[in-house]
């Protein structure tokens, strides 16, 4: 790659897994970015949360297990996964139901974490 | 300014990939600089030479090619959304033993990470689609 | 006779069109892109359970349907969140003359074209797309 920048990218995933590509797809934008030396943050909002709920085993559909690969996130040093308290209570979640470790942030943390990104990508 | 548009579905099946053909051109209007546009997921489908467009219908891809031409504007198509949807350049085709490429010029086939780039190059990346 | 405002950023020149006294905001607010109905999706509520009062939120596609819902723009307003309404698909959905995203009726409430669009883009750091 032409540039040693370093930004602070955002990614947001709102989609459930399994009935599109579109986890696996973040997480292989999120991961060649990381891979870049970005700063990257992981926010999961909305239905985004059920991709790292506990139990998924998709073998019979059979598809890829993306929430495995969340469990790999840190091994590539990708740390800041973060979250919304509303996310869960609208999903009747605790943090006990997710496969990772997912910081729950409040809305004074939410508008610093927005404020400090030079670019968003959705998936 | 220099920007970068992320597309996630294809033209005829959602309306995002015309948005951002208007938002291309728009920017080009005023006189902002369109470096790279990434199509991803089922946006890839744009850069198929076999699609055939009604008379009386807006040829998306077509529109892409020409502006994309005229403007110096790097087209590129995700690989891995590419090879699992049959679209194919000359050097895949080969690789996988297809018989024929269907990519559109100047489209081209590449990796994420010419999203990466793009969104660490350029002054803003919009998506389109999602 | 159109005032134009030139502002220096990066070694660049920049034309603002826009009333000025938007140059004076936040310069690391987010443009969320709404493309969805509220009727649809859930895009607009996790958008606003995000979105803080300097940030604007920009209706295309199928967003433009959340003027429908006085309710809802309503709850924006108080928040004092800018909106914008994309002229084409306003008008492809025979929405233009609903009064609630009317900025002669809603002060908060702006009606762009492409042109806007892209002059939204420029003005807000970041842009999030919410589908």
């Amino acid at each position: 790659m032409s540039t040693t920048e370093t930004k602070n990218l955002l990614f947001v995933f709102d989609k459930a897994p399994h009935s599109s590509p579109a986890a696996k797809e973040g997480l292989d934008a999120l991961l060649t970015a990381s891979a870049f030396g970005q700063n990257v943050t992981l926010l999961l909002i909305g239905d985004g949360i059920y991709q790292i709920m506990t139990n998924q085993d998709p073998s019979l559909l059979p598809s890829k297990n993306t929430a495995a690969i969340f469990q790999a996130l840190d091994m590539y040093g990708i740390e800041k996964i973060v979250t919304l308290q509303s996310t869960l209570d609208e999903r009747n979640l605790t943090t006990a139901d997710l496969t990772i470790e997912c910081g729950i942030i409040s809305n004074d943390e939410i508008a610093d974490l927005y404020s400090a990104q030079q670019q968003i990508l959705s998936f | 300014m220099n920007f970068a548009l992320h597309v996630t579905c294809a033209p005829y099946s959602k309306q995002g990939n015309l948005s951002a053909l208007n938002f291309a051109r728009a920017l080009i209007e005023k006189d902002h600089r369109l470096t790279r546009v990434f199509f991803s997921s089922d946006g890839v489908h744009t850069g198929s030479q076999l699609v055939v467009c009604p008379q009386d219908e807006i040829d998306i891809p077509a529109c892409w090619s020409e502006l994309a031409s005229t403007n110096n504007i790097e087209l590129i198509l995700c690989i891995s959304a590419c090879l699992k949807r049959g679209l194919l350049d000359e050097g895949e085709a080969e690789r996988y033993e297809k018989g024929s490429a269907n990519i559109r010029a100047p489209f081209i086939i590449s990796g994420l990470g010419q999203l990466a780039e793009a969104a660490i190059t350029n002054d803003r990346l919009v998506t389109f689609g999602v | 006779m159109k005032l134009r405002i030139y502002i220096l950023l990066n070694n660049k020149y920049y034309l603002f069109n826009e009333p000025f006294y938007e140059l004076f905001s936040d310069p690391t607010m987010t443009l969320h892109i709404i493309t969805r109905s509220d009727t649809h999706s859930q895009s607009i509520h996790n958008c606003l359970s995000v979105a803080n009062s300097s940030d604007a939120l920009l209706f295309i596609e199928d967003g433009t349907y959340c003027q429908r819902n006085p309710t809802l723009l309503q709850k924006i307003n108080e928040r004092g969140i800018k909106t914008y309404w994309l002229q084409p698909d306003l008008t492809a959905r025979g929405l233009t003359s609903n009064t609630n995203c009317n900025p002669n009726c809603n002060p908060n409430c702006n009606v762009v074209d492409y042109s806007g669009f892209v002059a939204l883009t420029e003005k807000h750091s970041a842009s999030q797309t919410w589908g």
